[in-house]
């Protein structure tokens, strides 16, 4: 459990005050590989790869197909384990959890946005954030619709998901990931499936998490226009960082165009 | 079809090899019970025609003196008649310590009768002094060439030799007369013997004419022409339907070529359900290929074939160990009924039209269950199917919300669970369909042996109440009612008369039996549709099923005709009684004496004291001077729940067929649910809910429409075995449905036990989500 350590594993919640105090990377990658098939068909997805991202950054993942961008997104997230090197979340190596372990993970401190909702239909705005709040904690509704509110969803909260935008879905999705107030908002080609103004408002959204909610937000995207409104821009290629930037005057998500 | 598109078939298939051997499995469930029965069906009839045949079943019998002297009449009508003149006498047996209601029929001395042979088993025909010995009888006491049988004549008990043993058409199943269908060889046996020997135990046997038409072609002229030759002579006359081992058997032939239609339309009906739902959820996750492959010009008449041919692939999976299958289960069924009866006709022929049909039906169900997808996937546009984003469908509370608003405030993930049943409505009726069905299987087998066992229960518990039955030789019922009385073991004892009549209203009439009782009997109760009635002191309750045979209402006047004597008696009818096993009258034995002139009890019933030693009680009795025999209820209400034993093995293997049936069905639906929602399912174990929490609520959605299915399964269930029960009855019989409060508990928990095992599966995949690969890739 992330919350509930076991013996053999980290109390991250505890390592996680700890290092928010200490002013230690919100996310630290060291020597990070991961691997799929085996012999001749063998995939090098990731390769040596070093990060550190620092609490509240905007972090945008840039890179071709195929170049690692969601394969690391997915290690950071705990959906997928690493084949070597280590990934640190607030101080704590979260590569060595355990199924159950890496559960409590994403439950506590880990919002996913992904590019197609992924929201259940046959459930509301409301519904699908509340199903969410629920697995962290009490007054999940109150709580679902202050982050419903907060990604200015609050008038749709009762509609069902076929009954909303492309953009309403992706801000209900990010309600979703928002709603358990995880340190870390991992965003998967958020704006994908957007025209350009949808986009921008959820851009502007997930922007002013970072900056109002002091989430660390990594997204992931081939659209390099993105990489105008980040703290922090990293190019993938072929599974390894070829290139870091830091941004010291990002642009606002309204001022974007592709 | 293409190579390719063989290819993707072929392909398509092992990928979802489970899914594809469940919908194979039901449809090869449905092909064998429809084989089963079907050649049972025909196997039975088939080995009773031509025993029938063979051994000459008698088209018609005249009963009555002077029967004999129209043979020479009848033997110039036409159809080519064989006529066998012989006689029958009523007598007391003995085997060994056990004293029993004997029938001797007369047959040629040490020669096959023309009419009604016999089929030796062991040892030969009868000559003086010696006796056949029909086979069931002989079975029960196990009795062996050369031993001794005795016999109660005019002068006391004799002593005859087995010569053989025998098997008779007349007695495949051991009746002894209509209205007695139901005996025990405890009770009631049948010896032939000369005719001489027949003389020698009774003063005055039944004279029969027994005739038979060679040309079957002629034989209802034949008959048509002997009942008006009878007619004129006064004579009663039995066609074989009134025959007592026809009538039963033709009735059990008939339940099984019923069983035979609408067992496998239950599951082939099932294989639809399963083939349209694993078809449906391949074409929906095939949209964005179907699209691809007519925005490049394919036909919609070769994809529809395609798609078609996932269904012929299903059923010709299924065709096939259902064919094998259901020839070795007919076989065995054909063997444990015909065992069951102790008949060595078992005959079993492999009948190629029953295979091709079987085959064929299965087939035409999984292409008709094939058909909506495949058309689906024909019709489908291309614009539609290549849209990168599919539907995410239009969510909507539920009914269930809708009526219950507190519904509305439970946790979302139970919301989600309540609403998800209607999501795919389609879909969850036909599940719901799948559990009903399967359920109704099991209720129909259950609810018929419950029924018997019920039955068997209340005639010799409730409405008979006797331990045992003494039947005596004339005009000794009231010395063994004496000497009964006197017995340590006998807590009471009283008289009673059984008597053959005949009941005329006008120009109706039925042939039972009058029981005549003391008014203030304590050995049996009349029951009715209010409650009980008492035995009036005048007038005949009579068997509800008299009520429409005879047309009689209460008070109207019925005229009852004593077999043996001839003499008339009207009386009026005082009312009904609701009795499961007979159709009979009963009357007032003291008013009987009175009408009569003279004592009419033909025996003794008594009750035993509780603890008494019955075996030896019996053996106390039967050796009593008078006792022609002694029948003990519980030997005759064991004998009839062996007789129907069979249907506890078939209940277990039903139980079977429908869990495994339901399994399928469910363990489909819920493949096809849990693939079609694998994006949301794995973003939510994404977003951190554990696996055990996913399985949980997916068990719960299945569990929702196993609950659904279940009531609607008892209801139809019920509804089918109690109209079954109805096709069953005869003149006889007159049951309805009594089914066991445990039995639809059991049943329904069979069923719930089954969805269980079924999600098992299912719910390990869950377990294994590539979360990764979902979230990214949005597969369907």
């Amino acid at each position: 459990m992330w919350s509930r350590a076991r013996n053999d594993e980290p109390d991250l919640a505890a390592v996680a005050e700890e290092a928010a105090k200490s002013g230690r990377p919100a996310v630290r990658l060291e020597s990070l590989g991961k691997t799929y098939g085996s012999g001749a068909s063998t995939v090098h997805a990731l390769k040596n790869v070093r990060l550190e991202v620092w609490p509240g950054e905007f972090v945008v993942l840039l890179g071709p197909s195929g170049s690692g961008k969601t394969t690391l997104l997915n290690l950071v997230g705990g959906i997928e384990r690493p084949s070597s090197g280590r990934i640190e979340v607030a101080g704590a190596d979260i590569a060595a959890l355990s199924e159950s372990a890496r559960t409590d993970y994403r439950r506590t401190r880990v919002g996913f946005v992904f590019q197609f909702f992924n929201l259940v239909p046959s459930l509301t705005a409301l519904e699908n954030v509340e199903i969410i709040a629920e697995l962290t904690g009490p007054n999940a509704r109150a709580r679902s619709r202050a982050a419903l509110a907060g990604v200015g969803m609050a008038e749709a909260a009762d509609r069902f998901p076929g009954q909303l935008s492309g953009g309403q879905q992706q801000r209900v999705a990010i309600a979703r990931a928002i709603v358990k107030e995880p340190p870390l908002l991992l965003c998967d080609e958020p704006t994908g499936s957007l025209d350009l103004n949808t986009g921008r408002q959820v851009l502007g959204v997930l922007r002013a998490l970072a900056r109002e909610g002091h989430h660390t937000v990594i997204v992931v995207t081939h659209n390099s226009a993105i990489a105008d409104m980040a703290d922090h821009v990293v190019w993938l290629h072929s599974g390894a960082v070829s290139r870091e930037q830091k941004v010291d005057s990002p642009v606002e998500a309204a001022d974007l165009w592709w | 079809m293409s190579r390719v598109f063989r290819a993707k078939l072929r392909r398509d298939v092992w990928r979802q090899r489970w899914q594809f051997t469940a919908v194979a499995l039901v449809i090869a469930l449905g092909v064998c019970v429809f084989v089963a029965a079907f050649d049972a069906y025909r196997n039975l009839a088939g080995s009773f025609d031509r025993a029938y045949a063979e051994q000459r079943l008698p088209d018609v019998v005249i009963t009555g003196p002077g029967a004999s002297a129209l043979a020479g009449d009848v033997a110039a009508l036409p159809g080519h008649p064989v006529t066998q003149v012989r006689h029958e006498a009523e007598t007391g047996l003995r085997i060994g310590d056990r004293t029993l209601l004997g029938r001797v029929v007369g047959v040629p001395d040490g020669a096959q009768p023309a009419v009604a042979r016999l089929a030796l088993r062991s040892g030969r025909l009868p000559g003086p002094g010696e006796v056949l010995v029909e086979q069931h009888l002989a079975d029960h006491f196990h009795l062996r060439v050369g031993q001794k049988v005795g016999l109660l004549g005019p002068y006391g008990w004799q002593d005859f030799t087995v010569s053989g043993t025998g098997l008779s058409t007349e007695y495949f199943w051991p009746a002894r007369s209509a209205q007695e269908v139901m005996t025990t060889p405890d009770y009631f046996g049948v010896l032939f013997a000369p005719e001489t020997t027949v003389s020698s135990v009774s003063t005055a046997p039944v004279e029969q004419l027994a005739v038979y038409a060679e040309d079957r072609g002629a034989a209802a002229n034949l008959v048509a022409g002997t009942q008006n030759l009878a007619a004129a002579r006064g004579l009663p006359s039995a066609v074989r339907a009134d025959q007592p081992s026809f009538h039963a058997l033709d009735e059990d032939v008939k339940s099984i070529g019923t069983f035979a239609t609408l067992l496998p339309c239950l599951f082939l009906a099932a294989a639809v359900v399963g083939t349209y739902v694993l078809l449906s959820r391949l074409v929906a996750a095939q949209r964005a290929v179907i699209g691809t492959l007519t925005a490049n010009g394919l036909s919609p008449h070769t994809l529809r074939r395609h798609y078609l041919g996932y269904g012929l692939v299903a059923g010709a999976a299924g065709v096939v160990p259902g064919l094998v299958g259901g020839y070795f289960f007919g076989d065995w069924f054909t063997t444990q009924y015909t065992s069951a009866l102790g008949l060595p006709l078992h005959v079993t022929e492999l009948h190629p039209w029953t295979l091709v049909i079987g085959a064929g039906a299965a087939l035409t169900a999984a292409s008709l269950a094939a058909w909506a997808p495949a058309r689906a996937a024909a019709r489908t546009s291309p614009a539609e199917a290549m849209s990168t984003a599919p539907p995410s469908g239009s969510g909507r509370f539920s009914l269930v919300e809708r009526a219950i608003p507190p519904l509305r405030r439970i946790r979302a993930r139970w919301r989600m669970v309540v609403r998800s049943t209607t999501r795919n409505r389609k879909r969850s009726i036909l599940t719901v369909s799948g559990v009903a069905v399967s359920l109704t299987l099991v209720l129909v087998f259950a609810g018929l042996r419950d029924t018997v066992s019920s039955v068997v229960d209340r005639q010799f518990g409730t409405i008979q109440r006797q331990s045992a039955e003494v039947s005596t030789t004339p005009g000794r019922a009231a010395s063994v009612l004496a000497e009964v009385r006197t017995d340590p073991a006998v807590r009471a004892a009283e008289p009673y008369a059984r008597l053959d009549v005949s009941l005329t209203n006008g120009n109706r009439r039925f042939d039972t039996l009058l029981m005549a009782l003391p008014t203030d009997t304590t050995m049996h109760q009349f029951p009715t549709s209010h409650g009980t009635a008492q035995l009036p002191a005048r007038g005949v309750l009579l068997s509800r099923g008299l009520k429409d045979t005879l047309r009689l209402n209460p008070a109207d006047p019925v005229t009852i005709t004593f077999a043996e004597t001839g003499r008339s008696l009207t009386e009026p009818v005082a009312g009904y009684v609701d009795e499961p096993m007979s159709a009979v009258a009963y009357m007032s034995l003291e008013h009987l004496d009175q009408s009569l002139g003279e004592p009419s009890a033909t025996g003794v019933l008594l009750q035993l004291r509780p603890g008494a030693d019955r075996d030896a009680a019996r053996q106390r009795i039967s050796v009593l001077p008078g006792v022609q025999a002694y029948l003990d209820t519980k030997a005759l209400a064991s004998a009839m729940r062996d007789a129907f034993s069979l249907y506890d093995t078939l209940v277990g293997i039903m139980l079977l067929f429908a869990a495994a049936m339901a399994a399928a069905m469910l363990f489909n639906a819920m493949s096809a649910n849990v693939a079609e929602r694998a994006v949301e399912l794995g973003t939510l174990r994404a977003a951190g809910m554990a696996p055990g929490m996913l399985a949980r609520l997916i068990a719960a959605e299945n569990l929702v429409l196993v609950a659904i299915g279940i009531p609607v399964g008892l209801a139809t269930g019920t509804l089918l075995a109690r109209w079954l029960m109805a096709t069953y009855q005869t003149q006889g019989y007159h049951w309805s449905l009594q089914m066991q409060t445990r039995t639809p508990v059991l049943a329904a928990l069979g069923i719930l036990v089954a969805a269980l095992v079924a999600q098992t599966p299912v719910l390990r995949t869950l377990r294994r989500i590539d979360i990764a690969r979902i979230v990214r890739e949005r597969s369907l």
